[in-house]
């Protein structure tokens, strides 16, 4: 992520030697200029860790329970043939701690049993519930039920098929709490999810519009009913290193960036808006891949435009849990899928790049989105075709090929370890800022896991995720139609930053 | 000139990589004395409290005997431990009322308790004064009520905050207005405002609705919120008046605020104002006033909720045929309405009802 850039070179007076530094110098400031930024994040992050450990240590912070304040929630879970496993997520969400909350099972047209598994699960009844007509919607709504078990919570409603972002527009118009969740299928919540990431709303309920929290990885927990139970680090390489870039992407690139207050990105694995601000925006973008990305982007946009004072709140607190692909086949598509949607965000919303209507968003966190975020995979295969090229043209120096001067070993050694050196001593320090906060895992074992991981994500992890997001992008320049029919997709929650 | 560049390469490129394996080794080294060590800790420091939290039941609840040996144990500690032992007692305070309570207390302030803790608000650190401001407040000294105010305007926001909750803790109500002044500089407080006046009591009603009508009389209409709650929550019938002026403030949330006050408090007296507020340009009031008229109960404000049910915006429709299904008259009207909610209101009630 940090561009795994800066090789070589020695050189002769030819030009190929003149070409390779002009070439090497502009990797140098690229991977100077990224790196600062990550160093300044880092700072403004370990404030506001600072400040946590410092509620922590402080026994009476949190003595209160009741929240006479809390303002209700409707979790909407959009689900499309997910019969297996929509029972237990449902009980999951079901059973959140949370004064005044409703849970919205939109079912997207599933061809499996997923309605008639839900409904016979929780007896369900139907019903006309009624549909504020305020967020446009594709699909049609064929029918509404409510169960009539516990607080009679529990909403179901079937739609035509429309994906996985209509079937939250529908969500959105049957809502009946002010505030609105939405949560991807697939990620295990706490118990505490809904109280921590609705305070903001309670503490500023003016300009508070949306908020979001941390993301972490499964994998390797112990999950029982839809609930993480036991944290520890996965076995196999690949998710560890997921567990690892979450670490670092939340803690350090988030938390920095909302302590800043350019908070760009609220994943998609948990997300809170207040549901008539989404009736002004329109809800979310069916034609978007990162539909929850894009969201944030949008509402930045529309508070700029209609010089509405919003915040958009990113809350600490480790609230959802989410399942990382375990083969490289779906990462490939996970992380492919992740750039596509930045790009087209960029694409669309490229008018608020440098305007200073936008404030922090537009001057400074999307510029450098642009440059470190979605540039960052093409330096990184650039530099990795620039070390091959160093390499090949180093083995030709030694058969005498081409003049042996034109590179020198050292130099390329030195700087290549200089960049992995970097990279291992950002994932170091995410992983002590998460020791020194929220300290979940326990034990020797899984540190030397974790650590293991952040040395070894520098070997072939970096380079494919770089070649896949570059392929992202790739996709989303030439528009190409590709249908993302299947619902059970995550959304965009890029954990990189 | 490209020997300079080269040459500047490694220069740079050796001190960077230098430093980036120094602070990783660094890194390295605290994760795993801090994790090692926390292992270690975490198990002793349980086994500790263990302890002393059996002689504190001892103490409370025992018998004669038993609650004498229990004090023996804890007045004998000495040093660090009796540290943590007094550190133990002040944070279970908070959760215990009555006879317990002072038992504790009595035994905390025989140690010099007092004394410490306002010593503490006084110190540089920012952690010791909050403990301060805790300890006076749990200990409910309200002879120190004026330096527990003073840490109100505190730089640093977390003895602010610990402060509130202290002064809630206390138990007195001079506290009500500092704290409600507090709160027109800094929302985040909110939440805390409101724990700490709603623990005050019925006691904090009278100087609430001083604070409230004043501030209201005098155009200041910002972060008064806490105060509406806590009225609703106090369930304060003298407040109807102040609460019912609340309602036209230009301040939607200071507005709806007093509406949800009103409705927890129910009383037939605040039926006209809310059906005033029902033609309130902003939907999250008209919402709150509709709820509101429901809690009540009352069939006068049928008619004027079910034109409120025919309106465009989900949010007050949808609340105002909830209100309708509880008053009595309300049904016959939902009946007759062609509203979406009016349907979704009926249907609900039905499996409602059938469930009963």
């Amino acid at each position: 992520m940090t561009g795994a850039v800066p090789l070589l070179l020695g050189l002769s007076g030819s030009w190929v030697g003149a070409v390779l530094t002009v070439m090497g110098w502009l990797f140098i400031s690229y991977s100077v200029a990224i790196n600062s930024s990550f160093v300044v994040l880092t700072f403004l992050a370990m404030a506001d860790f600072t400040a946590y450990r410092r509620k922590v240590a402080f026994a009476a912070y949190d003595e209160s329970f009741a929240e006479p304040l809390a303002r209700g929630v409707s979790v909407l879970m959009p689900a499309y043939n997910e019969e297996m496993t929509i029972v237990a997520s449902v009980q999951a969400m079901t059973s959140l701690r949370y004064p005044d909350f409703e849970v919205v099972v939109i079912d997207d047209g599933s061809k499996d049993s997923t309605v008639q598994t839900v409904v016979e699960a929780f007896d369900m009844v139907e019903i006309p519930l009624a549909q504020a007509p305020m967020v446009p919607v594709k699909g049609e709504v064929l029918s509404t039920w409510v169960s009539t078990r516990g607080a009679m919570n529990l909403l179901l409603v079937c739609k035509a098929n429309g994906g996985k972002a209509d079937a939250l527009n529908v969500g959105i118009n049957v809502a009946r709490k002010e505030l609105v969740c939405m949560v991807d299928a697939d990620s295990l919540l706490d118990p505490d999810a809904l109280l921590h990431v609705s305070r903001p709303f309670a503490d500023d309920p003016e300009r508070v519009i949306a908020s979001g929290g941390v993301v972490r990885v499964a994998n390797g927990s112990t999950i029982s009913q839809g609930r993480v139970t036991e944290i520890a680090m996965p076995r196999r390489w690949l998710a560890r290193v997921q567990v690892v870039e979450y670490l670092r992407a939340f803690l350090i690139g988030r938390a920095g960036w909302s302590a800043a207050g350019g908070l760009l990105i609220i994943s998609g694995a948990f997300g809170m808006f207040r549901r008539d601000i989404l009736f002004e925006v329109g809800g979310v973008a069916t034609d978007c891949i990162g539909e929850d990305a894009e969201l944030v982007v949008r509402l930045y946009r529309w508070m700029g435009d209609n010089d509405v004072d919003g915040r958009i709140v990113f809350v600490s607190e480790p609230v959802a849990w989410t399942e990382a692909p375990e083969t490289l086949e779906v990462l490939r598509k996970q992380r492919a899928r992740w750039h596509r949607g930045l790009t087209e965000i960029f694409s669309r919303h490229r008018g608020m790049l440098l305007r200073p209507r936008y404030g922090f968003i537009g001057m400074i966190t999307m510029p450098w989105f642009l440059l470190f975020e979605l540039l960052a995979p093409f330096v990184e295969v650039f530099g990795l075709a620039y070390f091959v090229v160093v390499v090949v043209l180093l083995l030709l120096g030694h058969t005498g090929l081409v003049p042996a001067d034109w590179v020198s070993l050292p130099v390329v050694v030195i700087l290549l370890s200089t960049s992995v050196a970097f990279s291992i001593m950002m994932s170091l320090v995410a992983l002590l800022a998460e020791e020194l906060s929220y300290r979940r895992y326990r034990g020797l074992r899984s540190l030397f896991v974790a650590v293991r991981a952040a040395v070894e994500e520098n070997v072939g992890y970096r380079q494919l995720t770089a070649l896949w997001r570059v392929r992202g992008t790739v996709d989303a320049l030439r528009g190409s139609t590709h249908v993302w029919g299947e619902m059970k997709r995550r959304g965009f929650s890029d954990p990189g930053s | 000139m490209t020997v300079v560049a080269t040459s500047g390469f490694l220069g740079v490129s050796w001190i960077l990589l230098i430093v980036f394996s120094v602070l990783a080794a660094v890194c390295l080294v605290s994760l795993v004395v801090t994790r090692a060590a926390r292992d270690v800790w975490a198990v002793r420091s349980e086994h500790r409290r263990e302890l002393v939290r059996r002689s504190i039941f001892d103490l409370v609840m025992g018998d004669e005997d038993e609650a004498a040996a229990a004090r023996r144990d804890l007045e004998s500690t000495q040093g660090r431990h009796r540290q943590r032992v007094q550190d133990q007692i002040l944070t279970m305070l908070p959760k215990l009322r009555g006879d317990s309570r002072d038992v504790l207390v009595t035994l905390l302030l025989a140690r010099g308790a007092e004394r410490r803790a306002v010593a503490l608000t006084r110190s540089r650190s920012a952690v010791r004064r909050c403990r301060g401001a805790f300890q006076l407040g749990v200990l409910g000294l309200t002879e120190h009520l004026p330096v527990v105010v003073r840490l109100l305007g505190d730089p640093a926001f977390l003895v602010r905050r610990v402060a509130v909750r202290a002064l809630g803790n206390m138990g007195d109500p001079r506290a009500v207005r500092p704290l409600l002044l507090l709160g027109e500089h800094d929302h985040r407080l909110t939440r805390d405002l409101v724990y700490a006046l709603d623990r005050l009591g019925a006691a904090a009603a009278p100087e609430l609705r001083t604070v409230l009508a004043e501030r209201l009389a005098a155009g200041e209409h910002l972060h008064l919120d806490p105060a509406a709650v806590v009225l609703g929550l106090i369930g304060d019938r003298d407040a109807i008046d102040v609460l019912a002026t609340g309602l036209e403030s230009e301040n939607p949330s200071l507005a709806q605020a007093c509406a949800e006050a009103l409705g927890r408090i129910s009383a037939p007296e605040s039926i006209p104002p809310l059906v005033a507020a029902l033609l309130d340009l902003r939907p999250n009031v008209r919402a709150a006033a509709a709820h509101a008229l429901g809690s009540i109960g009352s069939s006068v404000a049928a008619d004027s909720l079910a034109d409120v049910v025919e309106e465009e915006e989900p949010q007050v429709s949808r609340q105002a045929a909830e209100a309708l299904l509880r008053l009595t008259a309300g049904r016959a009207l939902l009946e007759a309405s062609g509203s979406a909610y009016a349907r979704e209101a009926l249907a609900l009630d039905a499996v409602r009802g059938g469930r009963r």
